[in-house]
């Protein structure tokens, strides 16, 4: 009788438990079919963002190169004072006579030259001759780049199909680059000019030299800056500091740092360091002290999380020996703690290296066409010549804008290598 | 009046203690020892002499205090924010709470080996090497070389990581890294040794390793060790001393606690019947 009561309950029991196993099987499948969306999101955003920064950005690394010979005419250069004369006409009468034309009297058609040969090729000469003066009257070659927008028509940017009063250049001289191309007067090739020279206001010759070394000088103030006084200041609250009201609210306003707006940064380093200690503005050091006071607070977190989870039997280890409090931090904890220091420390770096807005506040968004004169000189940096680009109205800044933008997410991702390679050599060490 | 009942039976298990070790002086003497983790009070007016070149255990159910009473003695409860410790506590006769006391000093005479073993995650070597390094006591590197040698002989370890010396210290087994952790207390020569329960985290083949090796050490040092094990209580110390809700119920030779003890909740414990 028993048994006969307790059979058919125990399977009805079975019976409820796998009717709700079925529906705790698809509530799994669920939440694991909404994560893998995620993922597919996440990473097609990211595929599209690549993918358009690489297409637009990468023919800035093919460069287009015209070298001509240029008889330097005795009678149009003053041997007294070479800077007068007019290279750029030299250059163009010459390309003139490579292409068998000859200039009208208004000069119409070397103006129209002009309009697709760089003044690159002038400056070239001039300094040609300022070394050496006994070329004038010689006949010399001089390579360089042509102007931007004739590369836009030889990578195919600007097209002949266009109506020829929309396009910028008209069907001669695109007559004209085609038959310089054709002659082997013009060469493509790698554009190391673009990693070689800094700002200029002219597309073809704007390179981002001057903004790397820029980034680079700023990055070095702010991690001197940051990183001991961040790794110090956390390592002072977290164990040493007595936890009271005064610590808890040290905390608070800490994490809250972390999270204010960078350009009130920049305003701060505008009142503190320009106006009151008189730093010089758009300078590496000013942009470094800002951008350490925006990084601070991350290196602290970072660093007091890395420490708590140091194991509290290893001070107790150290303690129970007879080490002082700084020889048990010192010794121990701190050097436990560094792989997950050093990678904070390296990513705020590698925010702050791609920080823009604190840096319009202290003037940064300036045309700099050359590399910074030392810690106080003016400077550019990587993300600020990226804003300076997008906003410029040549067409040739377009493609020099995307690929700025890929070198300077090649400096993250070197930085971010170098915060993984460092976590791994820590802990091997230990 | 609640202070001398709460005293007495100790007073009297004392003396019988004394009688059962007639000749083993103090080493360490306490008395109406309270400890507060802020508001709360986990130690009553503990008092308790510990002698000296003898093991003594301090038993009793989880949460009754014998840890807290271990780390007032060599101050580890400084480290605890809000823990106060009133009463005295005397390591040949100077109270360890005196305010010419280094901590650090203090630490180096009162060796410390928790209960899960705690190696640095450095080479062996380095582990024993650190305390007579920051305290100066090796003179040059064949002294300290000495001392590392001798210490890991001392805690029977020797044999089995002569050949290792510069590996690190965190691959050695759980019985094996203990043993290390006790040569680490040797080596900076300390008078006393505290273990809280040493031999928890370990298997029984490494707790007799360990219990052997406490029975060996008792002849230079003073140990005083908690446990929770009955049995390893009754085979490794020669005085016993019984805790229970904060409070020092009864202390006395191991025999007499295991056989006869006075107080019905000691009786209750060592039976089983509690704990």
């Amino acid at each position: 009788m028993t048994d006969a009561a307790l059979t058919p309950s125990a399977n009805s029991l079975r019976q409820t438990v796998e009717a709700r196993l079925k529906k705790r099987h698809a509530q799994e499948m669920r939440f694991r079919l909404y994560g893998r969306l995620a993922i597919v999101i996440a990473l097609s955003f990211l595929a599209i963002l690549l993918g358009r920064i690489v297409t637009q950005g990468y023919s800035t690394f093919i460069d287009y190169q015209i070298t001509v010979p240029v008889h330097l005419d005795a009678s149009k250069i003053d041997k007294a004072d070479p800077t007068g004369a007019n290279y750029d006409m030299l250059v163009a009468n010459s390309v003139l006579a490579k292409l068998g034309e000859t200039d009208d009297e208004f000069g119409n058609k070397s103006g129209k030259v002009l309009e697709i040969m760089s003044n690159d090729l002038g400056f070239q000469l001039l300094k040609m001759v300022r070394e050496d003066p006994s070329l004038i009257g010689k006949t010399v070659t001089v390579t360089g780049p042509v102007k931007s927008d004739a590369a836009l028509y030889f990578k195919d940017q600007i097209k002949r199909a266009t109506p020829e009063d929309e396009r910028k250049l008209d069907n001669q001289q695109l007559d004209w680059m085609d038959k310089l191309k054709a002659s082997g007067a013009v060469t493509s090739g790698f554009n190391t000019g673009f990693l070689t020279r800094s700002d200029s206001t002219e597309p073809e010759q704007a390179g981002v030299l001057g903004a790397i070394v820029g980034s680079l000088m700023m990055l070095l103030v702010t991690a001197t800056l940051a990183i001991p006084i961040g790794v110090l200041a956390a390592t002072y609250l977290e164990e040493f500091a007595p936890k009271n009201r005064w610590t808890d609210l040290i905390e608070v306003n800490i994490n809250n740092l972390a999270a204010v707006p960078s350009i009130v940064y920049g305003l701060l380093g505008l009142a503190v360091f320009i106006n009151w200690m008189a730093v010089p503005r758009s300078s590496p050091l000013v942009g470094g002290l800002v951008l350490a006071l925006m990084s601070l607070p991350t290196v602290i977190i970072a660093t007091r999380s890395a420490l708590k989870a140091v194991p509290p039997s290893i001070r107790e280890a150290a303690l129970g020996v007879g080490a002082s409090r700084t020889q048990t931090v010192f010794h121990h904890v701190l050097p436990l703690a560094m792989p997950g220091v050093m990678t904070g420390a390296i990513l705020s770096l590698a925010h702050a290296l791609g920080e823009t807005a604190p840096l319009l506040m202290i003037g940064m968004v300036s045309f700099v066409p050359g590399v910074p004169e030392g810690f106080t000189g003016a400077a550019t940096v990587l993300p600020v010549q990226v804003f300076i680009w997008e906003n410029a109205s040549e067409r040739g800044f377009h493609e020099r804008t995307a690929a700025a933008i890929i070198v300077l997410l090649v400096f993250m991702i070197v930085m971010n290598l170098a915060a993984i390679l460092l976590r791994r050599r820590f802990e091997r060490r230990w | 009046m609640a202070h001398d009942t709460a005293t007495a039976p100790v007073h009297i298990a004392v003396d019988r203690g004394h009688a059962a070790l007639p000749n083993a002086p103090i080493k360490i003497r306490a008395r109406d020892v309270n400890v507060f983790y802020g508001e709360k009070q986990a130690l009553f007016d503990v008092s308790l002499d510990v002698p000296e070149n003898s093991v003594t255990a301090l038993i009793g159910p989880s949460g009754c205090g014998k840890s807290t009473f271990l780390r007032s003695i060599n101050r580890m409860n400084d480290t605890v924010a809000g823990c106060k410790v009133t009463g005295r506590i005397e390591l040949d006769g100077e109270d360890v709470n005196d305010r010419s006391i280094d901590p650090v000093v203090l630490r180096a005479r009162v060796g410390m080996v928790f209960q899960k073993p705690n190696p640095f995650p450095k080479t062996i070597f380095e582990n024993v090497a650190y305390g007579p390094r920051i305290h100066g006591i090796a003179s040059g590197k064949a002294e300290l070389e000495a001392i590392v040698e001798s210490s890991l002989k001392r805690a029977g370890l020797w044999t089995e990581v002569a050949d290792r010396l510069h590996q690190p210290g965190t691959g050695l087994s759980g019985g094996q890294q203990q043993r290390l952790v006790i040569a680490r207390a040797i080596a900076v020569s300390p008078e006393v040794i505290l273990m809280d329960e040493p031999c928890s985290a370990l298997d029984p083949i490494a707790t007799a390793r360990i219990e052997e090796l406490i029975d060996e050490l008792r002849n230079q040092y003073c140990i005083v060790i908690v446990t929770h094990s009955m049995a390893q209580a009754a085979r490794v110390s020669q005085k016993t001393a019984f805790f229970h809700l904060g409070k020092l119920v009864e202390a006395g030779p191991t025999g007499e606690i295991f056989t006869n003890p006075r107080d019905s909740r000691t009786q209750d414990y060592i039976t089983g019947r509690f704990g």
